[in-house]
């Protein structure tokens, strides 16, 4: 078999027919949902808005950018791609398990790495149509709010947004899909990971927070939610330089991805033993 | 054309057995894998199709061994017996994404599948979502991947299951097919004359152990030098008794616990049945239904474990 038949067309078919499994299925409902949480917010706030009147007479408190900035670094960041990996990057390659069709893929002859990559490249592709959607459209009715006008020029920041969250669920979603793949209890590991420690490594005295995806995607990520004097104190961390967390997000992932490929080569992941005959 | 080696192959499942010390040699054209539920027949199966690796032994095909190398997919097709599949594809898109993964062009991909599910007789259901198919139409689908890139070995794993009586037919048409175009197919069954139609060359498992191997119609004479244990249900069960006991082909009548129940043991059941509908004419007596105990494959391993 030649590169291309070898590696092109299973990629290819891995990726287009994953993606439309994922994203015109009822599995984009729940990870649909949470993506658009900020986007529901956003329309009522605006509804609200438009009924009644501004919320405050304070300008900063009806500051688009601030509003926009705030919804990046408390929803999307800390919650929205951490929620969406661990649901849709966690069942990359559990799912097939679960759902007893992983022999179909086990019995061809695409190099395991090339279905791992390419099942793991749709969850990137379906969770970014949904963080855009989401993110964008939030952007855009914000820029609505009177005196928005210069936060609706600027998509230079939207797009760096997008491709840092992005950047996010790649690393995140590739870790989730490790977790998924060796441990047992790996929803619970997974909440672990993404909530516990990802989430208070920071306060840990020394370099425990360089072992986190979030402080790298903070070094490099416009918005940032304002801390407490404690908080700051506690976490006095400089951040990593914008070439150095790109590297360690995409290494993190490469490993993870790497990792999961090397389980579905030489584990047993047969489903359904339970009936054997 | 290529024949497979099994080499003293074992398998537990923790403290479960799967499969112990197998070894056999499997030739090209179509072997029987028969053997009761748990005998190991999936497993064995499972074992060569590189999906669990033996705890002992080794296996191989054509020469590749059978764990951890992908180029053997390259030849082998595997119809798995579970019920499992990607519902919300059509029957084309599934065969199509399949033969993707087998390095196919799309277009040659959607053209294999439509040959394939055409030879499978599934042309109406090209297009229908697989979730929407009848139990024998997955059954079709799911052998249509396992031969729609012409693999020179064929594992199929109760691949009648579910199918309609056409469908069998079909199926064990293209099953002989294959076998004598000098492809190797092992096929996985508890039902005895299932296999009988496809082959005589028949491997029996029973407990993880491979009991016997070689021609059907030797199983076959082992049986029919058995007893055969054919069961009643009448209500008027001593009047039949009366009658039956004087049937020289009949060895015992015993009764059953139910009252309108009674065990006949016979040598020749063909004889027997041949004799009874004319009983029943003449007597006038009332037979609800007549059921052969023995015609399964369990009793066969038991005759063959005596």
């Amino acid at each position: 078999m030649n590169v291309q038949a070898r590696i092109l067309y299973p990629l290819t078919a891995l990726v287009t027919t994953n993606t439309k499994m994922s994203l015109f299925s009822r599995k984009a409902f729940f990870p649909g949902l949470i993506a658009s949480f900020p986007l529901g917010l956003v329309i009522m706030f605006r509804i609200l808005w438009i009924i009644w009147g501004a919320p405050s007479d304070d300008p900063e408190a009806t500051d688009a950018f601030l509003i926009y900035s705030m919804l990046c670094a408390m929803m999307y960041m800390q919650l929205i791609i951490p929620l969406l990996s661990l649901l849709k990057g966690m069942g990359t390659f559990t799912e097939e398990i679960e759902e007893g069709t992983l022999m179909f893929l086990r019995l061809r002859p695409a190099p395991r790495s090339i279905i791992i990559a390419g099942k793991f490249l749709s969850y990137v592709i379906t969770t970014t149509v949904l963080l855009i959607i989401s993110l964008w459209s939030v952007y855009t009715i914000l820029s609505t709010i009177p005196g928005a006008g210069m936060f609706l020029g600027d998509l230079k920041v939207l797009i760096k947004d997008t491709w840092v969250l992005v950047l996010g669920l790649v690393a995140y979603g590739a870790v989730m899909m490790l977790i998924g793949t060796y441990f047992k209890h790996r929803i619970m590991i997974g909440v672990f990971v993404l909530f516990v420690w990802d989430a208070w490594a920071a306060y840990i005295p020394g370099s425990a927070h360089k072992f986190t995806i979030k402080y790298y995607m903070q070094s490099i990520f416009p918005h940032q939610r304002e801390q407490t004097i404690v908080e700051s104190l506690l976490t006095n961390n400089p951040p990593a330089s914008m070439t150095a967390s790109i590297i360690t997000l995409l290494c993190i992932a490469l490993v993870s991805i790497f990792l999961t490929s090397l389980a579905f080569q030489f584990k047993e992941l047969s489903s359904g033993q339970e009936n054997e005959s | 054309m290529a024949y497979i080696e099994i080499k003293n192959l074992s398998k537990w499942y923790g403290q479960v057995l799967g499969i112990s010390g197998v070894t056999a040699r499997i030739e090209p054209g179509v072997t029987g894998l028969l053997g009761p539920n748990g005998a190991g027949k999936s497993t064995l199966l499972k074992i060569l199709t590189g999906q669990i690796k033996a705890d002992t032994g080794g296996a191989t095909i054509g020469g590749i061994p059978v764990w951890n190398h992908i180029k053997l997919y390259e030849i082998v097709g595997f119809c798995p017996d579970m019920e499992k599949f990607y519902e919300r594809l059509t029957g084309l898109e599934f065969l199509t994404y399949m033969a993707r993964l087998h390095g196919m062009s799309k277009s040659k991909a959607m053209q294999t599948a439509r040959d394939t599910l055409h030879t499978m007789g599934l042309d109406d259901a090209v297009n229908k979502r697989i979730g929407a198919y009848s139990k024998g139409m997955r059954q079709r689908v799911k052998f249509a991947q396992a031969i729609m890139h012409d693999p020179e070995v064929l594992f199929l794993d109760e691949p009648m299951q579910g199918m309609d009586p056409l469908g069998r037919l079909q199926t064990a048409e293209l099953i002989r097919d294959y076998g004598q175009r000098g492809k190797t197919v092992v096929v996985s069954s508890h039902i005895l004359n299932e296999v009988e139609d496809m082959t005589n060359t028949i491997l029996v498992l029973n407990h993880g152990q491979l009991l016997a191997e070689g021609d059907v119609h030797e199983i076959r004479e082992l049986i029919d030098e058995q007893p055969r244990h054919v069961r009643i249900t009448t209500p008027e069960r001593r009047k039949l008794s009366n009658i039956l006991i004087g049937f020289p082909e009949v060895q015992t009548i015993s009764f059953e616990d139910a009252p309108d129940e009674l065990m006949v043991q016979t040598m020749s059941p063909d004889a027997f049945y041949q004799r009874l509908p004319d009983l029943v004419m003449k007597d006038k007596i009332t037979i609800e239904q007549i059921s052969t105990l023995d015609d399964n494959l369990e009793s066969v391993f038991d005759y063959l474990v005596k």
